[in-house]
């Protein structure tokens, strides 16, 4: 009842139709504001989180030396190469493929697999965590910008690293062969992002920072060695080589141009080949160095007619689609495993 | 900022073999200031980091608002200061305060007042390396204590700190408190706790012995009446999350 003591309105059935309809519109636009708002945040958040991780990392001796060891990794396979004919300067794309490839699928993974497990279990040791996420900040916002920062900074420094590399290759001794390395560096930064998943994966679901590095040495002694070598194993006996085309170096001796075997068409392969081939892949894809080492034979035009051993037939359309779902598979899964454990660990 | 207050309902915690909390349940209203007190191993710095969404009760409920949403990780409104104060050695202390004041979205006014309460400006250039336990648990303060945060939860607040920062920490709750907010403290410091109007809950292995009222007397006598070995009524398990 109104304060003059008139008689309170009585809305039609129309208007209360009208009215009803109108507070719909508005909660559900007030929820959209809200939704969109709580997006906004999280947003923020992660690039809080992010620029947060990046003082952090700058900040940090161990992580100038791996950004060193990482331009070494890229300089070391040009640089080397003509030093073996007696020579100095700068080695072209095609001498520097193969060396490059056998490099970064050793020490890109042991770099990334250090840095991915540091990721969380050192502020999770150190409780410096703790604040970040008593403060509006999800752990997931929270796991989202430290990934952010961590993975930006790499991607930025082995972009560098590889990039200034590239130049100066190219401008000393011809850019022939650009694809393949552009291949091999792309690839070689999934390895790294990949690796770096696995490691955050290991440093959410270990206690404290010396086990979650040990455990980081542990996979990657398994992924770059034993399990390696058990798949290699694996291709040979699914896709059996000619015999004077097995050699003792494993996967630098598959693809050595001029040393062992010669270079096989794919039309001499018998007609199941191509699917024995493509079957390795899937099997190769089990492990993310040999992902590595297959894409940047898979689909680096120059590599992949060197390829022949292990993978008869294994054409770059057919084996894109095992490579595209193993990349996929492993860039996804570790960190979401990685966010899992983050979310589940008690602070 | 509407003050949404804490409610805890039947809360469990079992850690292995041991239970760490057995049934605790508490409300604590908007603009009220509640002390949780007990011996070593209670449970009352367990009780405020579930409470700030740090572990999941193995039973039981934790409200926070009106609304009672649960309480997870990253709410709004809701500040915490651990029993022990860590951040980054490498980051300065303005870099700190920086990321707390943006992470809450704080004004500039409540920028100004937390760093006033702690007085952690002095300190802005240096790195939290460098500082020493007590400047590191000013820091701890500054960034727990800034708006718009209306539910406080601050486990010892008062260790480590200077008396006149403990008079500006004491002026600021009791403002905070009086503006609507709701303050949850787990404290020793029986005789600096009796200086604001404060309900006292006790806890004892894990279990709620009392709640008293404000107009209750001192924490140090309540602390020896009801914790004596002789007048302790016997623990009861918790039935929850087994």
């Amino acid at each position: 009842m109104g304060a003059d003591g008139a008689a309170p309105h009585r809305p039609s059935a129309a208007g209360a139709v009208r009215w009803f309809a109108g507070r719909q519109v508005a909660a559900v636009a007030a929820a959209r504001m809200s939704v969109e708002a709580v997006g906004r945040a999280r947003h923020t958040a992660v690039l809080l989180v992010a620029g947060r991780e990046l003082r952090l990392l700058r900040r940090r001796r161990a992580v100038r030396g791996a950004l060193v060891l990482l331009a070494g990794v890229a300089w070391l396979p040009p640089l080397v190469l003509p030093l073996r004919a007696g020579s100095l300067g700068l080695a072209t794309f095609e001498e520097s493929l193969l060396l490059a490839v056998a490099l970064s699928a050793v020490v890109l993974p042991l770099l990334a697999l250090l840095a991915g497990a540091d990721l969380l279990a050192g502020e999770i040791e150190d409780r410096t965590v703790v604040p970040v996420i008593t403060l509006p900040i999800s752990r997931a916002a929270c796991f989202a910008g430290k990934v952010l920062g961590r993975a930006g900074l790499l991607c930025a420094s082995y972009s560098a690293a590889f990039g200034s590399v590239a130049i100066a290759i190219a401008a000393c001794r011809g850019s022939t062969g650009w694809r393949d390395y552009l291949v091999i560096v792309v690839s070689g930064l999934l390895l790294c992002l990949v690796c770096g998943g696995v490691g955050a994966a290991l440093g959410a679901s270990t206690r404290g920072r010396v086990r979650a590095f040990g455990s980081a040495l542990v996979v990657w002694l398994a992924m770059v060695f034993a399990v390696d070598a058990a798949l290699l194993a694996a291709v040979v006996v699914l896709a059996p080589p000619p015999p004077q085309q097995i050699g003792t170096h494993g996967h630098s001796e598959l693809a050595a141009p001029g040393r062992g075997a010669p270079i096989r068409e794919h039309q001499a392969s018998a007609p199941s080949e191509p699917q024995r081939g493509v079957s390795a892949v899937w099997l190769m894809a089990l492990d993310p160095t040999d992902l590595f080492r297959i894409s940047a034979f898979v689909w680096g035009p120059a590599l992949r007619a060197r390829l022949t051993v292990g993978l008869p037939g294994a054409d770059s359309v057919a084996a894109s689609v095992p490579l595209a779902v193993g990349w996929l598979a492993w860039l996804s899964v570790p960190p979401l495993v990685a966010l899992w454990r983050f979310r589940r660990c008690a602070l | 900022m509407a003050t949404p207050g804490l409610r805890l309902d039947g809360i469990c915690l079992r850690l292995g073999r041991h239970d760490v909390l057995r049934g605790v349940t508490l409300d604590c209203p908007p603009g009220s200031v509640t002390c949780l007190i007990g011996p070593n191993g209670a449970g009352k710095s367990t009780l405020l980091a579930l409470a700030a969404g740090l572990r999941m009760p193995s039973a039981g409920r934790i409200g926070i608002g009106g609304e009672g949403r649960p309480a997870g990780d990253g709410m709004e409104g809701v500040a915490y200061l651990p029993q022990e104060s860590r951040f980054p050695a490498v980051l300065t202390v303005r870099e700190v305060f920086d990321f707390a004041c943006a992470a809450r979205r704080s004004d500039v006014p409540a920028r100004r007042e937390a760093a006033e309460v702690s007085g952690v400006e002095a300190m802005s250039d240096r790195p939290v390396g460098e500082l020493s336990g007590g400047w590191v648990r000013r820091l701890g303060l500054a960034v727990a204590l800034l708006r718009p945060a209306s539910l406080l939860l601050l486990d010892e607040p008062f260790v480590g700190l200077d008396p006149q920062t403990l008079d500006r920490v004491l002026t600021h709750l009791e403002r905070r408190r009086a503006g609507g907010d709701t303050i949850v403290l787990a404290s020793h410091e029986f005789e600096l706790v009796d200086l604001l109007p404060r309900r006292v809950a006790v806890l004892d292995e894990g279990r709620l012995r009392a709640v008293l009222p404000a107009t209750a007397p001192g924490a140090r006598q309540m602390y020896r009446e009801l914790l004596a070995p002789e007048g302790a009524p016997p623990v009861q398990e918790c039935g929850h999350g087994r």
